[in-house]
């Protein structure tokens, strides 16, 4: 679970990072979205939970749409 | 004649006082130009999660199919990455008053937030089949671009 943490601490600012215009971040956020999902269903935290131990903060924007990657299941 | 010297010293410390408030003063005033470009980016913030809410109140209505909510939610995401990065670039340049050394970013960052949004338009609100839920989402989708002429109202980049 702490490798999932730590990977999910890394993968944040990347997706962050990506020039919006470059089409990139979708992808990177529904492998977040993904590995959030799997977080979930193994520990029973939950998303904000899982944001506080992998040390990422989102505005309320970024966490409502993240969410509903997560319940969309990224397709 | 001792409370008249009393009376005269808390005068000169009165006074003393206020002159001490106006040298202090607390911070400048923000008359920056690029004020009005900051405030617009935290508008369509704004506008951004009003629109995020009808699109989940239309999905939980039944009205967004799966892969059109999908493809909303992955633009809007852009889009609110994109007002992310612009606005703390025209803090910078608000707070740090550098505007020649900045211009060309900003003008960077604000032509992606305004592809992220032709694109939202484009391939998130005109495809919906459903009448209604497009009509709303556009809707939200003007009011969000109804805030960009106060950015390209400072902003003129070429």
């Amino acid at each position: 679970m702490n490798n999932l943490l730590t990977l999910l601490t890394q993968l944040t600012p990347i997706a962050a990072g990506f020039v919006p215009a470059a089409g990139a971040a979708p992808e990177i956020i529904a492998i977040i979205a993904g590995l959030i999902a799997y977080i979930q269903k193994q520990s029973g935290m939950t998303t904000d939970e899982i944001l506080a131990r992998a040390g990422t903060t989102l505005d309320e924007n970024e966490r409502m749409l993240l969410e509903d990657q997560i319940r969309l299941g990224s397709g | 004649m001792k409370s008249r010297a009393v009376l005269t010293a808390l005068l000169i410390l009165l006074v003393f006082t206020s002159f001490s408030f106006k040298c202090d003063g607390g911070p400048p005033p923000d008359n920056s130009p690029y004020r009005n470009a900051a405030k617009a980016a935290d508008d369509i913030a704004g506008a951004i999660n009003a629109m995020i809410k009808i699109k989940r109140t239309l999905a939980q209505q039944g009205t967004l199919k799966h892969d059109e909510e999908l493809a909303l939610t992955n633009l809007l995401l852009k889009v609110n990455t994109a007002d992310k990065e612009f606005l703390n670039a025209v803090q910078l340049v608000k707070n740090t008053g550098d505007v020649e050394a900045n211009k060309p970013k900003l003008c960077t960052l604000f032509t992606a937030l305004q592809t992220a949004l032709n694109e939202l338009n484009t391939s998130g609100v005109s495809p919906l089949t459903d009448a209604t839920a497009k009509g709303k989402l556009a809707s939200a989708f003007t009011t969000i671009t109804s805030f960009l002429p106060a950015v390209t109202g400072v902003l003129a980049c070429s």
